[in-house]
């Protein structure tokens, strides 16, 4: 059983892959938040709604008709989060602007839906298992 | 899991940098009355860390070291004591440009800083959590 055909596991799975890598930034940020001449960055925040329409729009995929063609690779598989710049406002003399009330805010806020989505995907594994066993 | 693994990393670097800097302000306190041993000799001159970051290849993110400590260009105070052995003919002692109340701020700050990398790194470690717990 592959989970990752599943809707609900795969869209999860995405969802934890961005905030830990939306962590990682944050991470970056504290880090050099005594860096000379270093501004804040953020994930690009992706438009779910356009996604979702380019996804269930196949009319731009490669057709295969045979089963020697080879399939051009899905870019649902290879989602790479873009890094932007994303400044605190809060310039200082030495031209870093990294807040660390702003980057705590951040981290905490994805902290919480990283559980979120952990917990929804744990209960979707429970629920597989519930119906495997039965009872 | 790997973009929290390089995140705890990052924060690791973090924790080393201030910890490098606090080291510095440390000696910039303990040497804040260190004067020549004789005249004409420069006293103890004020160090200060300076920060940069560095792309990592190996981790894959930007990491932050201090890169250098340099020493602080500004005046020595000059302060009259005709019977100190560093005195010059005049009577004056050459004292370090330090500080201890910059220095206090400056550890402050380097402590602050400290507690927020350690908070992510917290942070990171109850993520990571998270995800194992999926295995219950």
């Amino acid at each position: 059983m592959d989970l990752s055909k599943i809707p609900i596991f795969s869209g999860l799975a995405g969802r934890l892959d961005f905030l830990a890598a939306r962590t990682r930034t944050i991470a970056q940020n504290i880090a050099n938040a005594d860096t000379p001449n270093y501004v804040a960055r953020d994930l690009e925040q992706k438009d779910f709604a356009a996604l979702a329409r380019s996804a269930s729009s196949t009319a731009t995929a490669l057709k295969t008709s045979s089963p020697r063609h080879i399939a051009a690779p899905s870019s649902a598989g290879s989602v790479v989060y873009r890094e932007v710049r994303a400044p605190d406002g809060e310039a200082s003399l030495t031209g870093n602007d990294v807040s660390l009330e702003t980057q705590a805010m951040k981290l905490s806020a994805t902290r919480q839906e990283y559980a979120l989505a952990a917990n929804i995907y744990r209960k979707g594994v429970e629920m597989l298992r519930l119906a495997a066993r039965g009872q | 899991m790997d973009d929290l693994n390089t995140a705890m990393q990052i924060a690791a670097s973090g924790l080393r940098a201030q910890s490098t800097r606090i080291r510095v302000t440390a000696e910039n306190i303990a040497n804040a009355d260190s004067t020549a041993p004789a005249p004409g000799l420069d006293p103890y001159r004020r160090q200060v860390p300076v920060f940069s970051s560095f792309v990592d290849r190996a981790v894959g993110a930007e990491l932050v070291e201090v890169s250098r400590v340099a020493l602080d260009p500004t005046e020595f105070r000059l302060e009259f004591d005709p019977g100190h052995p560093a005195a010059n003919t005049e009577g004056y002692v050459q004292l370090p440009n330090v500080n201890s109340l910059v220095e206090m701020m400056d550890l402050r700050e380097a402590q602050r800083s400290y507690e927020a990398n350690l908070g992510a790194l917290d942070t990171m470690r109850s993520m990571a959590a998270s995800t194992l717990r999926i295995l219950e």
